[in-house]
């Protein structure tokens, strides 16, 4: 057998070595209680309620609001500027955030298949100018439910 | 014997030469030369003075990559190289090295949920988006205005094949006709069918309209055209 021929056939099948498989889920951010979630309610909950309960938020945005600002000020030339039925009070909205992406990788022979989902549990809470919750909102993408950690026991 | 030695020597060099850089060597280089020699400090050089001491060891001032210093392996490898994430990342080279090599590759990707009907019932003129947002929970999209709001709601499915011919990698080094390694047909199917919803609100934030898009009418149409 010519040894070009040799190679070629070694070559050839040493692609069945080229082969791998990978399973795997990465997540980022904590799954969300959702007994905590339900503790938040809109008119009563405080800016430093939500902060108490989750924490630094994933994402902090300032958005135009829709009401009313009230102008402390008697400058009729700045009323001018800004007529009060068009002043809007800025609201800040803090979202939070629960990232998993699994994903399956299968190759074997030259032949691969691949599969990989983005799923998110969001939680946004918007606030009004006094920093009261306004808006609540949650949606839960994931499969992955809360589970508590565990209490350090006190030691003696 | 004159080999024996010279691999003696060799070995004492290497292992000098290990012991440089902020070891033995360079300390007592610096020690006992350091003030007259050509080289001047070389631990100075070698790991520099721009660090500060923290809990966890030495840590440069700064970015660590940005300093144009000689170093026997890049600053900080085992930590940044033996983290999770870059394992991730060298995980995932492997996985387009294969494949690239495969003559066959199909797959799929999601994004989101999309939303469920039975959620949908809610929606009708007038409703408030404090109370859209409790059936539908979180928008991937919010633009608030002083006119009016627009929330959207968005999900992703993705569907991939690809199907290639030719000769295999390395294979093609064999065959003596040349150029026939370089030919390879490759066809690719690439579909990404978007699932949105848009809402809009009034400057009262009460919902006036909504949309929603059925990437999926095509394809009932098509089986429709096809029983009949």
């Amino acid at each position: 057998m010519p040894p070009r021929l040799v190679l070629f056939t070694l070559s050839l099948s040493s692609l069945w070595l080229v082969h791998g498989c990978a399973i795997g889920t990465q997540r980022t951010g904590k799954v969300f209680d959702p007994a905590l979630v339900a503790r938040v309610k809109v008119g009563t909950s405080t800016k430093q309620d939500v902060l108490d309960l989750f924490g630094p938020p994933t994402r902090y945005d300032r958005i135009p609001g829709t009401g009313d600002m009230t102008l402390e000020t008697t400058d009729q030339e700045w009323r001018a500027r800004f007529p009060i039925e068009t002043a809007k009070a800025a609201e800040d909205v803090f979202t939070y955030e629960y990232r998993e992406e699994p994903e399956t990788f299968f190759s074997m022979l030259l032949f691969t298949y691949f599969s990989r989902d983005v799923l998110t549990d969001r939680l946004m809470v918007v606030f009004d100018v006094r920093d009261v919750v306004k808006y609540i909102a949650f949606v839960k993408e994931t499969d992955r439910e809360y589970e508590p950690e565990e209490e350090e026991e006190a030691g003696e | 014997m004159t080999t024996a030695r010279g691999a003696t020597l060799q070995a004492l060099v290497l292992g000098l030469a290990s012991l440089s850089g902020c070891g033995v060597l360079a300390l007592t280089h610096d020690k006992m030369l350091g003030p007259v020699s050509p080289a001047g400090r070389i631990h100075s050089v070698v790991v520099s003075n721009d660090y500060i001491v923290t809990e966890r060891g030495l840590v440069g001032v700064g970015d660590e990559r940005d300093q144009p210093l000689f170093r026997p392996i890049p600053p900080g490898f085992p930590r940044r190289y033996a983290e999770p994430a870059s394992m991730v990342k060298g995980l995932r080279g492997a996985m387009a090295f294969l494949r690239g090599l495969s003559f066959v590759v199909w797959g799929r990707t999601h994004t989101g949920r999309v939303l469920p009907e039975d959620a949908l019932t809610v929606l009708r003129k007038g409703i408030t988006a404090a109370e859209v947002l409790a059936a539908l929970g979180t928008p991937s999209l919010w633009l608030r205005r002083k006119g009016g709001s627009l929330m959207g709601y968005r999900a992703e499915v993705g569907t991939f094949l690809s199907v290639s011919l030719g000769l295999p990698p390395l294979a093609d080094q064999f065959v003596p006709i040349p150029g026939l390694g370089n030919i390879r047909i490759r066809w690719h199917y690439n579909i990404i069918k978007p699932y949105k919803t848009l809402l809009v609100f009034d400057a009262q934030e009460r919902l006036v309209a909504w949309f929603r898009n059925d990437p999926d009418a095509s394809e009932r149409r098509l089986e429709q055209e096809a029983t009949r």
